[in-house]
């Protein structure tokens, strides 16, 4: 009655239920966040269906237990991408995965080594991938050999775009490439934040030949005769005209929210700009919302009162205010920044019941948009209030509306 | 009706507080002080708006201080580095309570007086303080507790000399492998380990041990243990103890090291930065007792102009801390150092309770002679530290390294001197059962 098959079987059970167990029992997320409440990597599938793609605590598809689960990103066909640590060798080292929410799939991205063509990696950070346009993976990683680059994986090939210690034309060198801050364009470019050395912190644009722009400079001075003092993190995208990046600084007068395109920069919103109530007054320094046309969203501050702006022609527009309810009345507690997909702005929001919920704005409309269905594991206990909650600030949608972001279990 | 009086009775107190600060924040700072003054109670009111209140309770009982020009302080560079590759991903998490995507170095470099979390932003930047991002030493140091006064003679209520004042952070470590998670944290989730101990003298407390884990967990109170002599017995303390002073000395484990109560039971609020006074490079070290004040300060020293963020903290009672003794903490933030040189403390009347002031030094190595612990680089050590009673004019004051201790280096900061298997209650019950180290 006991056969070795079936035994086989119990013990693979009591392997799976040991590592289910230790991930409730024992691991409790963070490194590269603080909280249970990002244990959990969710993506919608292409109904809207929730999927729950990987847990911290939780063997990963190479049976490897993954330890912490970094921030995800949406390619354009849905795939998500993202950065888990592992234990090797008692440190934590990150790996880059691959998942796609529509049938499941996950591995584990391999990288050549340095005597394959690549680079020797110690990833000690979350990579954060993202895809680019061509179908090749960007992400940023420590080297074995100190130094931090900007990497493109594409066609099996890993290129080095950017690199800490690099030298640019101007004779500055490459002194940081600000982890987190890589954002690619459909056209190739990628734009990210970082120091330089001399002078300081900059926004810095990267070609697909590894020609660094720079965008702005810290203590440089703008032609209204102010200075960037310091960067938030970019946003970049391409319109008819080009490649445009857009980014929030706080220069010597207060905040303002700058774009860069075709060789210049321009000042789009400034601390003085007016914003219905009254004047702006704080602008979020996370990446601002950004589409294809040019449309800038922004969280920030008008007179005391947080809202999200839509920025037209040097003035604010309040898309959302964080005092007014929505049309079915939910109040909002805490606004996240605002992206763009869709044609329509989405954020994510703490509402005042303490939910944690996405939403969307179309057509002025703000609608409550939240996973339709439960995760599987749930699937079983549709009755259940116990949903587990959403981590806002790692949302990552793609252009038609894919989504993936961490939550509790 | 007595309840409501005494609600009314708070209500006022904390409406008079709230009302001298903003006075005091709105006040324009005129050059009330200059290099090369010398503070006394004679001419306090020099700096009564550029001080706390609970240091100009000092000023008046006798700290005299020399007034030097400001100095710039870097950091660490290896916390530096790390600062400036990570922390444009730290953001706070939905409830704005705790952080996510934090690495290691400062979560958030940019304070916007501005922005609607500028408190807590504070708050965490000084959890993840440049001063000990790794690990830290302090061994031997001593502390006399007097009652303060004007030329008032030093006589010492209590002495007492500890082995060792010891922590390890398992996030945000820079300088020592691992680097910048220790793994350990992946299983347990605690965020730092401390002890203290054992106390060697005075003798009735001799192995007296405090042993604390901070977890990670917002829900997740801390675990603290200690080892008393009478006892001789391991024992957990309910978490609400942290806030109160036990024994014949002023400091409560909640102000160890400044403001250090577990971050998520407390709403902040941002009052605002304004200039103000600071020891942040001491002339001394080891440090020198005030002659002037019976021995409740280190004086004279040198303080400077600094600029501070003042943020107040006041406990969650009705959601997870009931217990604490205070009805806040206001905190004065060195924006440049990242260290608080003082916080003072409010009763539940509203009444100013306490002062806890910190006498920094800023250099490579915590005292001239150093042998062991010397860096290619300055950093700043705490090398005098007090806790002040007001309300019945005692005062504990610590001298780090100490006055009368064997070992004069003291400080052993991010030089991997201690590791996790010295935080275990284990480890602690040996040290405390033979009295050392």
């Amino acid at each position: 009655m006991f056969n070795p098959r079936i035994a086989v079987s119990v013990s693979v059970a009591l392997v799976i239920a040991f590592f289910i167990g230790s991930a409730h029992a024992y691991t409790l997320g963070l490194d590269d966040s603080i909280s249970q409440d990002a244990d959990v990597l969710y993506a919608l599938d292409r109904d809207g269906r929730e999927v729950k793609i990987a847990q911290a605590g939780s063997p990963g598809p190479d049976w490897v237990v993954i330890e912490d689960l970094g921030m995800p990103s949406v390619a354009l066909d849905g795939t998500v991408l993202f950065g888990a640590a592992s234990q090797w060798n008692h440190q934590l080292r990150w790996s880059i995965f691959v998942a796609e929410p529509e049938t499941g799939a996950i591995f584990r991205l391999a990288l050549p080594t340095s005597t394959e063509g690549g680079s020797d990696l110690d990833m000690m950070a979350d990579p954060r991938p993202q895809q680019t346009s061509d179908g090749g993976i960007v992400f940023l990683a420590h080297e074995s050999s100190g130094d931090d680059a900007l990497f493109k994986l594409a066609h099996g090939k890993l290129k080095r775009l950017a690199r800490t210690g690099e030298r640019l034309p101007d004779g500055r060198t490459v002194h940081v490439i600000t982890f987190g801050s890589v954002r690619p364009t459909s056209q190739g470019e990628i734009a990210f934040l970082g120091y330089l050395e001399p002078d300081g912190q900059a926004e810095m644009m990267v070609s697909e030949t590894g020609a660094i722009t720079i965008l702005a400079l810290q203590d440089k001075q703008l032609p209204s005769g102010e200075h960037f003092k310091s960067f938030g993190l970019p946003s970049a995208t391409v319109t008819a005209d080009g490649p445009l990046v857009a980014f929030t600084a706080r220069t010597d007068r207060g905040v303002g929210l700058f774009t860069f395109a075709q060789g210049t920069l321009h000042k789009d919103l400034s601390q003085s700009a007016s914003c219905g109530l009254g004047h702006i007054d704080y602008l979020s320094p996370a990446s601002p919302g950004l589409n294809e046309l040019g449309a800038l969203a922004v969280l920030g501050r008008c007179s005391g009162t947080m809202g999200i702006f839509m920025v037209r022609r040097g003035t604010a527009e309040w898309v959302v205010n964080a005092d007014h309810a929505t049309d079915d009345g939910t109040r909002f507690d805490r606004l996240g920044d605002p992206v763009f997909s869709e044609g329509a702005v989405f954020f994510g929001a703490l509402t005042a019941d303490g939910a944690t919920s996405f939403f969307n704005i179309f057509e002025g409309k703000i609608t409550q948009f939240v996973p339709t269905a439960m995760p599987e594991r749930d699937i079983a206990d549709r009755g259940s209030a116990n949903r587990h909650t959403i981590e806002v600030v790692t949302m990552s949608i793609n252009q038609r509306g894919q989504m993936a972001y961490l939550g509790s279990p | 009706m007595k309840r409501l009086a005494l609600v009314r009775r708070t209500q006022v107190g904390f409406l008079f507080a709230f009302a001298s600060l903003a006075l005091m924040l709105a006040t324009p700072v005129a050059a009330q002080v200059k290099a090369g003054d010398f503070i006394t109670p004679e001419n306090g009111s020099k700096v009564k708006d550029l001080v706390s209140p609970g240091v100009y309770y000092k000023v008046q009982r006798g700290m005299t201080m020399k007034i030097v020009p400001t100095e710039r302080i870097d950091w660490p560079p290896p916390y530096k580095d790390a600062t400036e590759k990570y922390s444009s991903q730290v953001r706070l998490s939905k409830d704005h309570r705790t952080v996510v995507g934090y690495v290691a170095g400062q979560p958030f470099p940019l304070i916007d007086a501005n922005d609607p979390d500028a408190a807590t932003k504070v708050v965490w930047n000084n959890v993840f303080r440049p001063i000990t991002s790794d690990d830290y030493d302090l061994r031997y140091f001593d502390c006399d507790t007097v009652y303060t006064g004007y030329k008032k003679p030093f006589f010492e209520v209590a002495y007492g000399q500890l082995g060792h004042y010891a922590g390890y952070n398992l996030v945000g470590r820079t300088e020592v492998d691992p680097i910048p998670v220790d793994p350990d944290f992946k299983n347990t989730n605690r965020l730092w380990l401390f002890l203290l101990g054992p106390e060697l003298a005075p003798e009735d407390a001799r192995g007296t041990s405090l042993l604390r884990y901070r977890y990670a967990d917002p829900n997740h109170g801390d675990d603290t243990w200690d080892w008393t002599t009478g006892t001789r017995r391991l024992r957990r303390l309910n978490e609400a103890i942290n806030s109160s002073a036990t024994g014949t000395q002023d400091f409560d484990p909640d102000h160890y090291s400044g403001f250090n109560p577990k971050t998520e039971e407390y709403n902040y609020k941002f009052l605002g930065e304004k200039e103000m006074l600071a020891t942040v490079d001491a002339e001394h070290s080891p440090e020198q007792r005030c002659p002037t004040d019976g021995g409740a300060s280190a004086c004279p020293e040198r303080w400077q102009m600094r600029h501070m963020y003042i943020v107040t903290a006041e406990p969650r009672r009705g959601v997870n801390n009931a217990e604490a003794l205070e009805s806040k903490s206001v905190i004065y933030m060195d924006s440049e150092m990242w260290f608080e040189p003082y916080v003072d403390t409010y009763d539940r009347r509203g009444e100013l309770f306490r002062n806890h002031l910190s006498w920094l030094a800023y250099r490579d190595r915590p005292v001239p002679d150093a042998k062991v612990a010397i860096y290619p680089f300055k950093r700043e050590y705490v090398v005098g530290v007090s806790s002040t009673d007001v309300q019945a004019s005692s005062a504990t004051m610590c001298y780090l390294p100490g006055l009368e201790t064997p070992e004069r280096e003291c400080w052993y900061i991010n030089m991997g001197a201690v590791d996790k298997a010295f935080f275990t209650t284990e480890a602690m019950v040996k040290m405390s059962e033979v009295g050392h180290m």
